[in-house]
């Protein structure tokens, strides 16, 4: 996959008191590149936790993370550090491909809010792909609205579709999403396929700023990072 | 809200469970393990069945008499050992959900789901002794109603698109062909089942002329949605 920096970004500028987070500009950013960050009041951690808070919740319900958790913080994992059949588990330090979050849900969520407390020395990118981009012929569509994919959550595993019959979404994460017969094993390497040609845009971020993803729209990764880099990022996951 | 159903009554996830299963039963039937073929088919048939009701509600696949699972369809999760309906009570909930499931096919159902229990429940090997010409072509017919019913097709359940196998686009054309004539079959029964009179009114060229071509025309399409076609 290819990528590009993407050092425009959209900024309320600082103001102290985060209650000013702009709904409207927080709506046009998501709504034109399915994107956008946001400056927090401040570069400190509490502004950055209490921003987080107040764009996610004016986003919608929370959708809970792993165990259920609403906010859970991110840091670089060595393989053996991670959670079982996590991005971290299969790819430790190494660069996490783009994936959709919770696509080993009924229905992934709608948002990702991930802010971040530090960037880390040296730091790295989130990267992010919008899957409509990648040109799916007609027969590939219906093909990934058609072909039945295991999708793996231990008991609460089932079998579904990389696209709904509405296509309002796209599911896949390598982590969760196997194929079960030849038309799954077609779809998931369509999808492997078209995902590679995109080109990501890398999200640099600095302490204080939120990026608010449309998981809907895009996927997302992160680059290749250094377990003692200091990265920390605030994540919580919304229903829209 | 439709987003929060839970994953054992979701339409989309019974929906994609009946696609795989038929996928095993039209793998047992190209190894000619006929019984299994029969098996995993009728599980197929049920899970695509609950799938309609569930697409139109979730509370139409539950049982009615567990109040817990109730409350799950409504979006309450009071439990996780969700009880589903009985395949009699699916099959009689789909008579009324399809126009095409007839009384014909609501027999066919069951006598395969009362197979299947015999065959998973007892010593009995009934799918044993079923010829394929004994169900096949009826079981296509059932489904297709379905499918239609949920504005899809079975080349669409199959997977028999342009890059699928020859074998399956064959048996996807073969299981269409015999739904087809079964169709045409159950309108002929239906047909002949008609009193004279009305035979031969609706026997007469559409569109007729004046009040009495209109009133034809309005028999007609009233006696097409009775007998599905």
């Amino acid at each position: 996959m290819h990528s590009v920096d993407h050092s425009v970004e959209r900024d309320v500028p600082a103001t102290g008191c985060t209650e000013d987070v702009d709904r409207l500009v927080l709506g046009d950013d998501l709504e034109s590149r399915g994107w956008c960050r946001i400056a927090a009041g401040s570069a400190g951690e509490p502004d950055v936790l209490v921003a987080v808070d107040l764009i996610a919740e004016s986003l919608g319900q929370p959708a809970g993370g792993r165990a259920g958790a609403d906010r859970e913080t991110l840091t670089p994992r060595t393989r053996a550090q991670s959670h079982a059949r996590s991005q971290s588990a299969s790819h430790g330090l190494g660069a996490l491909p783009v994936h959709v979050e919770l696509s080993h849900r009924l229905v992934p969520c709608r948002y990702v809010v991930l802010g971040c407390m530090d960037p880390g020395r040296p730091t790295c990118a989130t990267t992010t792909v919008e899957w409509r981009s990648a040109g799916f012929t007609p027969d590939e569509t219906r093909l990934l609205k058609a072909a039945p994919l295991l999708i793996r959550n231990g008991r609460a595993s089932f079998y579904s579709t990389a696209l709904p019959a509405d296509g309002r979404f796209l599911r896949w994460d390598a982590e969760c999403v196997e194929p079960v017969d030849a038309r799954g094993r077609e779809a998931v390497e369509v999808l492997m396929r078209r995902l590679s040609s995109l080109t990501a845009e890398r999200h640099l971020l600095e302490a204080g700023e939120i990026l608010v993803i449309d998981n809907w729209r895009l996927l997302h990764g992160r680059e290749a990072a250094r377990v003692d880099s200091g990265r920390r990022l605030m994540r919580r996951l919304v229903h829209g | 809200m439709a987003d929060d159903v839970f994953i054992a009554i979701s339409g989309d996830a019974l929906h994609a469970k009946s696609k795989v299963y038929i996928g095993r039963a039209m793998a047992r039937k190209a190894a000619e393990e006929l019984d299994e073929y029969q098996l995993w088919a009728s599980l197929a048939l049920e899970l695509l069945g609950k799938a309609a009701l569930a697409y139109r509600h979730p509370s139409l696949v539950v049982d009615p008499t567990n109040w817990r699972s109730l409350f799950v369809a409504a979006g309450i999760n009071v439990t996780t050992d969700v009880k589903t309906i009985t395949a009699k009570t699916l099959f009689e909930r789909l008579a009324h959900l399809v126009p095409r499931f007839d009384p014909v096919m609501h027999k066919f159902c069951m006598d395969i789901s009362e197979r299947r229990n015999a065959e998973l429940h007892s010593a009995d090997l009934p799918f044993r002794g079923m010829r394929l010409e004994a169900w096949e072509a009826r079981y296509w017919h059932a489904c297709d109603a379905i499918l239609r019913h949920m504005e899809t097709s079975l080349e669409d359940w199959l997977g028999a698109d342009a890059e699928a196998p020859r074998q399956i686009v064959a048996e996807a054309a073969a299981a269409s062909d015999a739904a087809v004539k079964m169709r045409v079959e159950a309108a002929r029964e239906w047909f002949a089942g008609l009193k004279k009179a009305e035979r031969e009114e609706l026997a007469q060229p559409a569109g007729g002329a004046g009040a009495a071509g209109r009133g034809t025309d309005a028999l007609r399409s009233d006696r097409r949605v009775q007998c599905g076609i």
